[in-house]
């Protein structure tokens, strides 16, 4: 009963928005089944989470991504100096990053994640060495003996264990990779999209006749189909609980990773990119979350490769439902797959055999939380 | 006769890496060597690290790959797999461009295909460490995630389709599916056209990619009967 896959299924229908724009400002779109669609991409996706309330309060303070390292060294010395020298803390965030951060505006090539533990953890393996003398192969070396108590460091800052980490420069090049454990696909409509432009202009208050300022924004509404699946075990490993991919899971080291994939669950159901949010409000909460313990990753969107048609009484929500549990049924009888799953769904809908209906979303997430026990 | 494992890569959105730098992030027409190495190391659970496994699966399988043309289920008519560039910025992360000061983002453009199908036909060389058997488990119960060349694009079927027996890697493609579409092998066969591709990994130096010929041909067998 432990399968190492969890997949994510949800619905979520949105009011006339405009969450993700490409470089000419306009929506960002994919064409599937040969028609467009509007899409929200990963990207954008796992920021929303990353940055969200409920992140902080039920994951902690997330990593902070940047190649500002001035700017976080300040960051770092502030939050660590009661623990650490100050001239420790900066000797370890050169280390990590190969670079010279006493330089004003010291940058590094490319966007990292930081996490302020990490930094501690440096801290402690430089005071270690030294007596016999501190050099970053040294370090490197003393890192790699330890991966454990390394990946345990960078666990306070949960996004790298869920969305891993390129490192490129310094030591990090060599050690800091972590493999995200979590992958995100671009959310897309269920249905085509001729999105509308809004036309638009400011009044200027002191200004009797015309406008000010004319603009357009592309924008449309519509059912989105958000799909990710977590490896399970590489989120232990990631998060140090488990040495590497190959030992065996603890009953206490699942549960850790089942904990944090119900607050995913709850966050992919729940968290809406901010994009032009002042003006759309389109503040909507998942209509299904599907979710199953499975041996292999398997997204859910050829149920929408033929575009859903709003049907008689309009509208694209209901037959998007209806045709994620029938294309879910499909899939499963015709690939043989053995997938334990639970719904939640706000309308009361038929589920196919072998999905459990749960009523409330809490309820399926202690159902994710308990192994997909009752 | 041989053993072939068949693999069908199917998803809304593929992106197979070419040469690259940072910025603009192109997709190659087909997965090339490099990505499917990747794709059946994550399977089996080889780590990045893991030069000796990595070796020993390259030196264990060749490819071929057909690009399987896509039929809309209801009116037959074939749909075009088309090419989208994500336009995509990284936030604080201030890096300045030519003539734009105080850019305070990092742009980068990737490329990804959409309604893209391939075939992959597997088999073991002379000598081969890693069997086809071992590879044909492990993609049904995949260690690491397998997904098609992004991890924002996620598998929209198995990846397992059959094993079978066949003489060559175009007889066991004929086997799946319509075979219609251009096939790019390792595997020479008549009227087939070399193509030099920089895709084979140099397993001791990550990241940097050696050349290797790969035969173009059409498929040759029956033609394509709407499901």
């Amino acid at each position: 009963m432990n399968e190492n896959f969890i997949n994510y299924h949800i619905l979520i229908s949105h009011s006339p928005s405009c969450l993700n724009r490409d470089d000419m400002n306009m929506q960002k779109s994919a064409i599937f089944g040969g028609k467009r669609r509007v899409r929200v991409s990963s990207q954008s996706l796992k920021r929303t989470m990353r940055t969200s309330d409920y992140y902080h309060q039920h994951l902690g303070a997330p990593s902070v991504r940047t190649n500002h390292l001035a700017d976080f060294q300040h960051q770092a010395v502030a939050a660590l100096s009661d623990r650490y020298d100050e001239q420790l803390i900066i000797q370890a965030i050169d280390y990590i990053s190969g670079k010279d951060t006493s330089v004003d505006n010291a940058k590094d090539d490319a966007v990292a994640s930081w996490v302020i533990e990490e930094i501690a953890y440096f801290c402690d393996q430089i005071k270690k060495l030294e007596l016999d003398g501190v050099d970053a192969k040294k370090l490197q070396k003393l890192i790699e003996k330890d991966g454990l108590a390394f990946r345990q460091a960078i666990a306070n800052g949960l996004d790298i264990a869920l969305s891993g980490r390129m490192a490129t420069s310094g030591l990090m090049s060599e050690v800091g990779k972590i493999d995200g454990a979590l992958a995100v696909a671009h959310a897309i409509t269920t249905h085509a999209v001729d999105a509308d432009i809004d036309w638009f202009t400011a009044v200027d208050d002191l200004q009797a006749l015309g406008s000010a300022h004319l603009g357009t924004q592309e924008f449309s509404s519509g059912v989105f189909y958000r799909y990710a699946s977590l490896n399970l075990k590489q989120l232990q490993v990631n998060l140090g609980l488990l040495s590497d991919m190959k030992s065996d899971e603890t009953v206490d080291s699942r549960t850790k990773a089942l904990d944090i994939a119900a607050h995913v669950l709850h966050m992919l159901a729940t968290e809406v990119p901010s994009a032009k949010q002042q003006s759309f409000a389109a503040h909507n909460l998942a209509d299904v979350a599907l979710v199953g313990f499975s041996h292999q990753p398997i997204s859910l969107a050829n149920a929408f490769e033929k575009p859903i048609q709003s049907d008689n009484k309009g509208g694209f929500r209901e037959p998007s439902i209806n045709e994620l549990n029938s294309y879910w049924d499909k899939v499963h009888r015709g690939y043989g797959l053995i997938e334990r799953c639970a719904e939640f769904a706000l309308d009361s809908v038929v589920l196919p055999t072998g999905v459990l209906t749960k009523s409330t979303l809490p309820e399926l997430e202690r159902w994710l939380r308990n192994n997909g026990q009752a | 006769m041989r053993e072939h494992l068949i693999l069908i890569l199917h998803g809304p959105m593929q992106a197979w890496g070419r040469e690259s730098f940072e910025g603009l992030r192109p997709s190659e027409l087909f997965p090339g060597r490099s990505a499917l190495l990747g794709l059946l190391g994550a399977c089996l659970g080889i780590d990045r690290a893991d030069q000796k496994q990595q070796q020993a699966l390259a030196g264990s399988v060749l490819f071929a790959v057909r690009v399987d043309p896509v039929f809309d289920k209801k009116t037959h008519k074939r749909i075009a797999t088309q090419k989208m560039t994500d336009y995509h910025t990284v936030k604080n992360a201030r890096e300045d461009y030519h003539g734009l000061k105080n850019h305070d983002t990092i742009q980068t453009w990737r490329e990804y295909w959409q309604d893209a199908c391939y075939t992959v036909a597997v088999w073991n060389n002379a000598g081969a460490v890693v069997s086809l058997a071992d590879i044909a488990q492990a993609v049904k119960k995949p260690i690491y995630t397998p997904v098609l060349g992004r991890r924002s694009c996620p598998l929209a079927r198995p990846l397992f389709e059959s094993q079978c027996i066949a003489e060559s890697a175009l007889a066991a493609l004929a086997q799946v599916g319509n075979n219609q579409g251009t096939i790019y092998s390792e595997e020479d066969s008549t009227g087939a056209i070399p193509l030099k591709k920089r895709d084979v990994p140099i397993i001791h130096q990550p990241r940097q990619f050696s050349s290797r010929i790969v035969f173009m041909t059409t498929s040759t067998g029956e033609r394509h009967v709407p499901e």
